[in-house]
C-alpha cells in the first residue's frame, strides 16, 4: 500500500475516532493497534508496548507535574487570592483598572507557574464576581481572564515550552528566554487595549467608587502579600540566569519555596495539599498519556514510511520561504482552533522543524512564534481549554457565544503579536543570544 | 426501583475505589520528587557533593506515577476528547456510542496489557539494568508499567459497565 492510502486512511480513522468522542489518547493507541494488526501484522503488536512504554521513558518531563504542583499550591493556599486583593486595591480606582490589574496579576503568576489552568480558575473564581459586582462589561470580565490566564503558557517557565523543547530538541534555556520579551509584550498589549477602550467608552469598565477605595495606609498594608510571590520569582530567575539550577530543577525549587512561604505565613495545611496533589496528578497524568499515544502513533506513522512523504512533499512546496512559514501558520492555527495544543505540537514539530531549518530560518525563532500559536490555540474557538474552563466558571445563564465573542478581540491581539514576531525576530532571538553564550 | 442491579455495580465500585487509592497514594510521588530535586540542589551547592542516583531516581519514580495514574485520569473523565459533536449528541446517544467503540477500546488495552507483560516478563528474567553508571534495574519499572495498564483496562471496563448499567435502568441511576 502507497504511503499516501495509508496516510489518508490513518488519519481518517483518527479523525473518525475524534469525532465519535473517543478520549483522544484513545484513538491514538487504537488507531496505532489496528494499523499494526493489518498492515505489520499481529507479530508485531509488541511495538505498541514498546513505543508506548518508550514515549514515558524518553520524555521525562518531571517539570510539569512540578510546575502544575507549584500553581495548584498557590491557588488552595490562598496566595492567588492575596496577591489579587493588593493589585485591586491599588488600581481599582482606575477607569478599566480591575481587568488591567488581572492581566498583570496573571503576568505575575505567569512567572511562577507553567500552565495555564491554575491561573484561569482561580482568577476566574476571584475575579469574574469581582469585575461583575463593579458593573464591567461581562464580555471583558471574560475575555480577560480567558486571555490573561493564558500568559502563563507564554511567558517563563511554562510546560509547552518544556514539551515543545524536548520533542524538538531545543535547549529550554532558550525557549524561555526566547519567550521573555513577547510574552511580556502581549500582557502589555492586553493591558493597553484594556486600558484604551475603558477610556474610550464609559460604562465599559467604570471606576471603582471613591467611598471603596483604601487609604493610602491601608493600600500599604496589602503590599505584604506580594513579598513572598516576589521573592518566590526573583529566586527561580536568579537560580536560571545564574545556571545554578537547571529549568527542570527551578519547578522543584519553586514548589519547595510556595510551601516555605506558606509555612511562615501560616497557611499551609494538610487538606490544600492533598487536594494540590490530586489536581495535579489528574492534569499531568492526562498530558503524559496524551503524549505516549502521540509518541506510539508517530513512531508507527514513520515505520509506515512517513519519511518519504515529508520529503516528496518539501520538494513539491514552494521555493519561496515565507509563503511556507506563513502556509505553516495558517495550518497550526486551524489545527489548534480544533484539537489540543499537545497534539497539534506532536503532530507538527516533527514534520515542520527539519523543513523550517532547511529554508535556512532560526529553530528558535520558529519555536517562539509556535508558543504564540499554541497559547493562541487554548481560546480559539471550538475546541479551547480555555473556553471550557470559561464555560465551567462563567453562570450558565450567559450564553455559550458570548464567552467565544468575549475572547474574539484578543485573538486578535494575540495574532497581531504573532505577525510583529514574525516580522522583527530578534524579539525573539536577542535576549537568549545576550543571556546564553 | 428494588429490582436488584446486581453483580455489576459491585465490579464497578471496586474498580473505582482501587483506582481512588492508587491516585491518591501516587499523587505523593510528586512531593517526593519535588524533595529529591531540592536535595539535589542542597547537596550540590552546600555539601559540593552531587550524587549519581537522584536524576535516575526521578525519572524512574516519574514513570511509575504516570503509569499508575492512568486509571485514576479516566475515573475522573480528565482525558481529552474532541467533544464537537460529541458534546452535541443526547446523553444518552453519547453512551451508545462510547457502547459501540468500546471493543476497539479493548483491543488497545489488551494488547498494551499482553505487550507490558512481555516486556516485564523479560527484564525479570533477564535481569535487564539501565545503561548508565548508577545501572538501576529496569524490572520494577516495567512491572509497575504493566500494573498501570491493567489498572487502565479495568477502568476503562468499570466504565464500560456503567454505561450499561446506566443504559438499561436510566440515567438517573448510577
Amino acid at each position: 500500500m502507497s504511503i499516501e492510502l495509508i496516510t489518508i486512511l490513518l488519519f481518517s480513522t483518527l479523525f473518525l475516532l475524534f469525532m465519535a468522542g473517543m478520549p483522544i489518547f484513545l484513538a491514538m493507541g487504537v488507531t496505532s493497534t489496528l494499523f499494526v494488526l493489518l498492515l505489520l501484522g499481529p507479530q508485531k503488536l509488541l511495538l505498541i508496548g514498546y513505543n508506548m512504554f518508550g514515549g514515558a521513558a524518553s520524555m521525562v518531563l518531571l517539570a510539569v507535574p512540578l510546575f502544575i504542583f507549584m500553581g495548584n499550591l498557590m491557588r488552595y493556599t490562598g496566595m492567588a487570592q492575596d496577591l489579587f486583593d493588593t493589585i485591586y486595591a491599588w488600581i481599582g480606582g482606575v477607569r478599566g483598572g480591575l481587568a488591567m490589574g488581572t492581566v498583570g496579576i496573571c503576568a505575575v503568576f505567569a512567572s511562577m507557574s507553567g500552565v495555564s489552568s491554575a491561573t484561569t480558575m482561580t482568577m476566574g473564581v476571584i475575579g469574574l464576581p469581582a469585575m461583575a459586582k463593579h458593573k464591567y462589561n461581562d464580555q471583558l470580565a471574560i475575555g480577560t481572564i480567558a486571555a490573561g490566564g493564558l500568559l502563563g503558557l507564554i511567558i517563563p517557565p511554562s510546560v509547552s515550552q518544556v514539551i515543545y523543547s524536548s520533542i524538538s530538541g531545543t535547549s529550554v534555556g532558550q525557549m524561555y528566554f526566547g519567550c521573555m520579551i513577547p510574552g511580556i509584550l502581549l500582557a502589555g498589549l492586553y493591558i493597553a487595549y484594556t486600558g484604551v477602550r475603558s477610556y474610550l467608552q464609559p460604562g465599559f469598565a467604570p471606576a471603582m467608587p471613591k467611598e471603596e477605595r483604601l487609604s493610602w495606609r491601608e493600600k500599604f498594608l496589602t503590599l505584604n502579600a506580594v513579598v513572598a510571590p516576589g521573592l518566590i520569582i526573583a529566586f527561580i530567575w536568579a537560580g536560571i540566569y545564574s545556571g545554578a539550577i537547571t529549568p527542570t530543577e527551578a519547578a522543584g525549587m519553586g514548589a519547595m519555596a510556595v510551601i516555605i512561604a506558606c509555612l511562615v505565613k501560616r497557611t499551609l495545611n494538610l487538606a490544600a495539599v492533598k487536594e494540590a496533589l490530586s489536581s495535579t496528578l489528574k492534569l499531568s497524568s492526562m498530558i503524559m498519556w496524551l503524549i505516549m499515544a502521540c509518541g506510539c502513533f508517530s513512531a508507527l506513522y514513520q515505520t509506515l514510511g512517513a519519511k518519504e512523504l515529508i520529503e516528496k512533499t518539501i520538494l513539491a512546496l514552494p521555493v519561496n520561504g515565507v509563503v511556507v512559514i506563513i502556509m505553516m501558520q495558517l495550518l497550526i492555527f486551524i489545527l489548534g482552533a480544533l484539537m489540543d495544543d499537545v497534539v497539534v505540537m506532536m503532530l507538527c514539530i516533527p514534520i515542520m522543524l527539519p523543513i523550517v531549518v532547511a529554508l535556512g530560518f532560526n529553530p528558535l525563532w520558529f519555536g517562539v512564534i509556535f508558543m504564540i500559536q499554541v497559547q493562541a490555540a487554548w481560546i480559539t474557538p471550538p475546541y479551547g481549554f480555555n473556553l471550557f474552563y470559561m464555560r465551567a466558571i462563567v453562570p450558565t445563564t450567559t450564553p455559550t457565544t458570548t464567552i467565544y465573542k468575549a475572547v474574539l478581540p484578543y485573538i486578535g491581539i494575540q495574532l497581531t503579536l504573532l505577525v510583529l514576531v514574525m516580522c522583527v525576530p530578534w524579539l525573539a532571538t536577542w535576549l537568549p543570544s545576550v543571556v546564553i553564550r | 426501583m428494588a429490582e436488584a442491579v446486581p453483580a455489576m455495580p459491585k465490579l464497578v465500585r471496586v474498580v473505582d475505589t482501587v483506582n481512588e487509592y492508587a491516585g491518591r497514594t501516587v499523587s505523593w510521588t510528586i512531593a517526593v520528587m519535588m524533595l529529591i530535586q531540592v536535595m539535589e540542589c542542597i547537596l550540590r551547592y552546600i555539601f559540593k557533593s552531587p550524587t549519581f542516583w537522584a536524576w535516575e531516581t526521578n525519572e524512574q519514580i516519574f514513570i511509575a506515577m504516570i503509569s499508575l495514574s492512568g486509571g485514576y485520569a479516566l475515573l475522573y473523565n480528565m482525558h481529552v476528547r474532541l467533544d464537537l459533536v460529541f458534546s452535541r449528541l443526547s446523553k444518552r446517544t453519547q453512551i451508545i456510542v462510547d457502547i459501540v467503540l468500546f471493543p476497539l477500546v479493548v483491543l488497545f488495552l489488551a494488547v498494551l496489557v499482553w505487550a507490558g507483560g512481555q516486556m516485564a516478563a523479560y527484564s525479570l528474567r533477564f535481569g535487564e539494568r539501565s545503561d548508565s553508571i548508577f545501572a538501576p534495574p529496569l524490572s520494577p519499572i516495567k512491572v509497575t508499567f504493566e500494573v498501570g495498564v491493567v489498572l487502565l483496562l479495568l477502568q476503562a471496563i468499570a466504565h464500560f459497565a456503567r454505561n450499561i448499567v446506566t443504559l438499561k435502568y436510566g440515567l438517573k441511576k448510577a
